[in-house]
């Protein structure tokens, strides 16, 4: 690094805090939750429990642990909740691509996005990437002066990774430094590069991250798109950490980390894919020696030095000293050395085995199912030639040959070797930041709108792409669960950790509905205590809460938000729980590309909200029944007024979804209206 | 895409600083001795010297890297894809005394998981290892160039990935 970057980059390190008081006052309310949040939890759990109830006492304290958790998470977030500083000015000549992701968006939508994209001013090349290898996007492409990029055929029968996939294949047809990637119905403004393209001076820096913010949602927000929370205390406590994440779309990567991860990626699926193949080699040249025992001891014998070369390339491999190149290269050898003790001076034999060579690659090509797994592939391709007497033995040493090859440098299983972005989620995003972190690459949140998206406009839509987020964000959880990651710092691991753990909240949501409701109808209390004693240790706890929310949101309004979160409580589990299933039994997801058009439909789908119409109805119910109670049964009216309540709440809760499903569309203001 | 600015961005107005001199040093075995910056812009040029030299029916490279002074992903991904051409053409690719910075780089990448880097170009390829049995050789190598350019038409190009 020169010195003036060193410079530079201790210029972008330094951040200016927000007004002192704020940043001290909410370091008082964290400290303070925190305190009382304990206090309450060891109390609940040492003297409250209702054994006698445990089914719902249990449940209940567990899910109150679960919350309070999620507020210490966030407590830690607005920890370092703090404002950047401007970064430097936009360094001239470097070069980046603008990526402009579509897969079956209507024309027009990518036509303003490609316009916006192309006049941003820093200089730069603009390409749309089109994942459904349209002819007419390729016109539009060509018609406004910008590149085009589909799938090449190397992408046919092989796993397309989705938007991942997309922007893979592109990164290996471009060569900007940088890179703006973009959905479809984000429309970027011209400064875009100029204002972030200075953070990158620093060179530890990979990523910047800019908000998403939709110019499309109606008064009052009524599907909750707004993220103002997020795209802004949020993510700038989790920048404050050194944890501020990709989002997908609206963000500056250096080519340079994202190349990087792909090569680790690379070597470490060579890895894998070679200890699988050298265990079907095994295998093979099994099956290979039972059968020439008796027909041939020369064979046999050379066969049984091929095997005992297999067996020490894979402790090789397992104690991981010698690099792959090496094994493989000694391997090869001393499968050729064997080979000569068949060999001898046959020339007639060798003859006719380059003439039977010839035939094996035919043969390969014709079994494309197999390549995605070169165990598999290797045990078939041994039973084939096995099967065929007449092949000479010779041409079964080279079918390993050729089968370790396939592998052993390549990655026959992928499109293409290096895959930048990861694979494993269908939200590539957040585990592609999170290897950049494990990395050592630092990331920058930069608080200004830079470009105008588009939200979903009906409520199905809106559900679907909350699910995606959720299935996506608990996949990275089940395969690459930050808290085990090496590399990042403990704080970074629970940055992330903290998003997903927030996805848990479904099942947190499913008691809190419950419990009230259970106590009107039945009168089973979860909590052994009385009400006054609960309040009081309960209440400083929610007030300390609730302040800490209103400092830390800034003025940005979340009780809409925080509304949602509870309400759409079984897209989470649905998330929660498909996506543990495809991660168990390695199936994908079926990825559901989120609409960018309103879906026209007649009328509400009620349907879409069943459970939560179902909850609501037995919320009504229960409170005529807790009244009653009250009235006839000589209830007790303290903890029947405190559930009537809770009750009350939860039907203010779910209320927010009325707003959402009848719910019409966007209309845009009148022009007058704007002046 | 405005190559020529950006390196001069990146390297004091140098636009290309590589340079690459083959000479043979024993039987079988080429060395390529490279000088200056490995990255996007001079990448390529390596592939297709390497490439050039595998269509001599000359397999063994040594890749001599004493004057490499950057590499960046690029430069690795010509690194591997030079192993798979040779590999494919039925001999070897090695790497020989890297500098510091470029031994980081390798292990930064994991790439060291991979390629084993040689402290001399005359270590590399020791003579037992170097000749090979002529038997073998000669029978694989036709069906390995078979397989190589198959390869190579699938992907595109031996500038892999």
């Amino acid at each position: 690094m020169k010195p003036v970057y060193v410079a530079a980059s201790q210029q972008a390190g330094d951040r200016s805090r927000p007004p002192f008081s704020r940043l001290t006052l909410i370091r008082i309310l964290v400290t303070l939750t925190v305190g009382l949040g304990i206090n309450y939890i060891f109390w609940r759990w040492m003297f409250t429990l209702n054994w006698g109830q445990w089914w719902i006492s249990i449940p209940l304290v567990v899910a109150e642990s679960y919350s309070l958790i999620d507020v210490f998470l966030f407590g830690m977030t607005m920890w370092m909740s703090v404002i950047r500083p401007a970064p430097p000015a936009a360094p001239a000549g470097r070069t980046v691509d603008i990526f402009i992701a579509t897969y079956d968006e209507p024309y027009e939508l990518v036509m303003r996005t490609a316009r916006a994209a192309r006049d941003v001013t820093y200089p730069h090349s603009t390409w749309i990437l089109d994942d459904g290898a349209r002819a007419g996007m390729a016109k539009i492409a060509a018609h406004l002066g910008v590149g085009y990029l589909a799938r090449g055929s190397e992408w046919v029968n092989r796993p397309r990774h989705a938007k991942a996939g997309n922007i893979n294949n592109a990164l290996m047809h471009t060569d900007g430094e940088f890179v703006l990637i973009l959905d479809a119905d984000q429309i970027p403004r011209p400064q875009i590069l100029d204002d972030t393209l200075g953070y990158f001076v620093d060179e530890r820096i990979a990523l910047c991250q800019t908000p998403q913010v939709f110019s499309n949602v109606a008064p009052g927000d009524p599907l909750g798109s707004r993220a103002d929370l997020f795209y802004g205390p949020i993510q700038q406590g989790k920048d404050g950490w050194n944890a501020a994440y990709f989002c997908g779309s609206n963000a500056i990567l250096r080519r340079e980390a994202l190349l990087q991860l792909g090569i680790a990626d690379y070597v470490k699926s060579v890895e894998s894919n070679l200890g699988s193949a050298l265990v079907g080699a095994q295998e093979a040249v099994k099956a290979f020696r039972l059968h020439y025992k008796t027909r041939d001891p020369r064979v046999a014998q050379a066969l049984r030095e091929v095997g005992k070369a297999l067996a020490a390339a894979r402790r090789h491999l397992a104690v991981g000293r010698l690099p792959l190149a090496e094994i493989t290269f000694d391997l090869h050898h001393r499968i050729d050395l064997a080979g000569q003790l068949i060999v001898a001076d046959d020339f007639a034999a060798i003859n006719d085995v380059i003439g039977q060579l010839h035939q094996l690659p035919d043969d390969q090509d014709a079994a494309p199912p197999n390549r995605y797994d070169p165990s598999a592939y290797l045990a078939e391709s041994a039973i084939r030639v096995f099967s065929s007497r007449q092949l000479s033995p010779l041409v079964a040493l080279e079918s390993v040959h050729a089968a370790l090859r396939l592998v052993e440098i390549d990655r026959p299983d992928e499109a293409q070797p290096v895959m930048p972005l990861a694979t494993i989620s269908v939200t590539e995003d957040m585990a592609t930041s999170m290897r950049l972190h494990g990395l050592g690459w630092r990331s920058i949140y930069h608080n200004t709108l830079l470009a105008d998206g588009l939200a979903p406009e009906d409520a199905g839509t809106m559900l679907t792409q909350r699910l995606r987020w959720g299935q996506g964000t608990m996949q990275v959880f089940f395969r690459e669960n930050p808290l085990s990651q090496r590399g990042m710092t403990f704080a970074q691991r629970l940055m992330y950790f903290a998003t997903m753990w927030s996805y848990l909240s479904g099942f947190a949501a499913v008691v809190y509905f419950s419990a009230p409701i259970i106590f009107l109808m039945f009168g089973i209390l979860p909590v052994a205590v009385s009400g006054w004693e609960f309040c009081a240790r309960f209440l400083p706890f929610m007030v300390v809460n609730q302040l800490l929310f209103l400092f830390a949101a800034r003025g940005i309004p979340t009780w809409r938000s925080q509304r949602f979160s509870l309400a759409l409580f079984p897209v989470w589990i649905r998330a929660c729980t498909s996506a543990l299933e495809s991660v168990l039994f390695r199936t994908p997801l079926n990825f559901a590309v989120t609409p960018k058009t309103r879906q026209e439909s007649a009328g509400p789908q009620w349907h879409l909200i069943r459970p939560q119409i179902a909850v609501a109805v037995a919320l009504v119910i229960a409170m005529a029944v807790g009244l009653v109670h009250l009235f006839a049964g000589g209830a007790d009216p303290v903890l029947t007024w405190l559930n009537l309540g809770w009750a009350v709440y939860n039907l203010v809760v779910l209320g927010v979804l009325i707003g959402a499903m009848t719910f019409t569309g966007y209309e845009p203001p009148s022009p007058e209206r704007i002046q | 895409m405005n190559l020529r600015a950006q390196n001069e961005f990146n390297d004091t107005g140098l636009a290309n600083d590589m340079k690459l001199v083959t000479e043979g040093i024993t039987d079988g075995v080429v060395l390529i001795r490279v000088g200056g910056r490995l990255d996007l812009v001079t990448a390529p040029e390596l592939s297709r010297l390497i490439s050039a030299t595998l269509e001599r029916h000359q397999v063994c490279i040594v890749l001599d890297l004493k004057g490499v002074s950057f590499i960046d992903s690029s430069g690795l991904r010509s690194l591997i894809a030079g192993l798979k051409a040779a590999r494919m053409a039925g001999g070897d690719l090695r790497l020989a005394a890297p500098t510091a910075a470029v031994a980081l780089v390798l292990k930064n990448s994991t790439l060291d998981r991979i390629l084993r880097s040689y402290a001399t170009a005359e270590s590399a390829f020791p003579a037992k290892v170097g000749k090979l049995p002529s038997n073998g050789r000669g029978l694989r190598a036709p069906h390995h160039s078979d397989a190589g350019s198959a390869q190579q038409t699938e992907r595109g190009s031996l500038t892999w990935p």
